[in-house]
């Protein structure tokens, strides 16, 4: 048996071979970096989208929670939107008449995440129980007018920091946590079917704070961490992720699919937004915001969002700027954060509705807000 | 045992550690070296901002100014009837 000296040699070695060919990697993809999507696009002649001042406008305000709104989720196929606060409820909003429909107080109030199922019927939340909690909304409410909890899913030992089902599969949720893991489970049964990370090699190294699901190939996910990686995972094979992509400096806090399934968008505290290409694992973009002089740091990115086309890439930053990048250009083309009925606190979470014809904000104000066009369309 | 307690323990404790952490960076050195592999037959990046550009730009988008058709009459649903001032009633 080798002595623990000549172990420490071996890992010495081993920790310097794992250095030098990450080196390498860095090197061989820098020499790829032949343009990115900015300088593609102008060389093309594109010229960036212009909005007139009242061309996005906030057209609803949902009032109801009391403490800080962290997360949302549309319904894929009606207008309901599920927002969870720090006031330990989650409430089910039919966004067109701005009425909640539900209002679900939390066993454990320390909620982070919610998602919607894709029938509908069912919302999730989880937080800091490190619990994955489900609620059929057509479950008989009690005395109190509390929807009782139909299913807890137990097994991280972390903080649930981030929850969604696999489309079209209203049995199938992967959640994400501070354990440094992400597992697929059997809502029906509350099985643990696949855990992605923790013992295996090539998972996340550090607290995992969001995931997105791939609509077009929903076997694939990506995860985006405290490491400062996001890894792409096939959900048939949770042995190892299938790539770690690399270029943040920070917490990756947003995590979200190109609409083509193709590309992914990324949301940091290093105060970035980045593109991916998911197959070739090159950085495509960065979209970097200019310094402020105000600020003595540099505001981070909180969640990021696409519009249905992925012309636009909505970043939350943590100064309450909401920022509308046109993805091709690299530039910021509105920011909703100085808009009239703005929210006045940070903005915590954003999504577009199935159609994509609204954005939803959530913010520490209290309130979520919907965002549409109410300007002139031009239809080309 | 208390962690630090006696000597030999304290020494096997150190070996499954140090090997376990050996065999998860050996493992990582060979992805590394798959992926390496890979980047030698991956286009630059110039050749995926084709498709890139075609797919931001062919499909409908409701909250462009400009955007392709075909335009759907519910995108605008949200300045239709009753708005903002309805207060719930639960």
């Amino acid at each position: 048996m080798a002595s623990v000296a000549e172990l420490k040699e071996k890992h010495a070695a081993a920790t310097a071979s794992v250095n030098s060919l990450r080196e390498r990697l860095r090197q061989r993809r820098q020499m790829l970096l032949d343009t990115d999507v900015e300088r593609y696009s102008r060389t093309q002649g594109r010229t960036p989208v212009s909005f007139n001042p009242t061309d996005l406008v906030c057209c609803r305000t949902l009032q109801g929670h009391s403490g800080k709104v962290y997360s949302l989720d549309w319904t894929p196929e009606k207008n309901w939107i599920v927002s969870a606060s720090q006031d330990g409820r989650l409430i089910v909003w039919n966004a067109l008449t701005s009425q909640k429909t539900h209002a679900i107080k939390l066993h454990c109030p320390w909620v982070m995440t919610c998602a919607f199922a894709p029938n509908g019927q069912s919302v999730a939340c989880g937080g800091l129980d490190s619990a994955c909690s489900i609620f059929n909304l057509n479950s008989q409410a009690d005395r109190d007018g509390n929807i009782p909890v139909s299913r807890i899913l137990t097994g991280h030992k972390g903080y649930v920091s981030s929850c969604q089902y696999v489309p079209d599969q209203e049995t199938r949720l992967i959640t994400s946590s501070g354990d440094q893991t992400c597992v697929l489970w059997d809502v029906t049964t509350g099985q643990r079917i696949s855990i992605f990370g923790g013992e295996f090699p090539s998972g996340h190294t550090a607290d995992v704070l969001s995931l997105s699901i791939n609509s077009s190939i929903s076997n694939m996910f990506v995860s985006g961490s405290c490491d400062a990686t996001v890894r792409l995972w096939d959900i048939r094979i949770a042995s190892r992720a299938v790539r770690t992509y690399h270029g943040h400096e920070g917490d990756i806090n947003s995590v979200k699919f190109f609409p083509d399934g193709q590309r992914f968008g990324t949301g940091s505290d290093d105060g970035t937004c980045r593109l991916f290409d998911v197959r070739t694992g090159h950085q495509l973009q960065v979209y970097s915001r200019e310094p402020d002089r105000n600020d003595n740091e540099l505001p981070t990115v909180t969640s990021i969002a696409f519009s249905i086309s992925g012309r636009l890439l909505f970043a939350g930053y943590s100064n309450g700027d909401c920022y509308v990048w046109d993805t091709l250009l690299a530039e910021v083309v509105l920011n909703l954060g100085n808009l009239q009925n703005s929210h006045e606190g940070r903005i915590s979470c954003l999504g577009l509705s199935s159609d994509g014809s609204a954005l939803c904000t959530g913010s520490w104000d209290k309130n979520l807000k919907i965002w549409a066009f109410s300007g002139h369309r031009k239809i080309v | 045992m208390q962690a630090g307690g006696g000597g030999d323990a304290g020494d096997t404790r150190g070996r499954h550690r140090i090997q376990a952490e050996l065999k998860k960076l050996e493992q990582e050195a060979r992805f590394l070296e798959e992926e390496l592999e890979e980047l030698d037959k991956t286009d630059k990046v110039s050749a995926a901002l084709q498709e890139l550009m075609v797919t931001a730009e062919s499909k409908a988008d409701p909250l462009l100014p400009v955007t392709t058709g075909p335009a759907c009459q519910s995108w605008d649903r949200w300045f239709e009837g009753p708005q903002d001032l309805r207060r719930c009633k639960c």
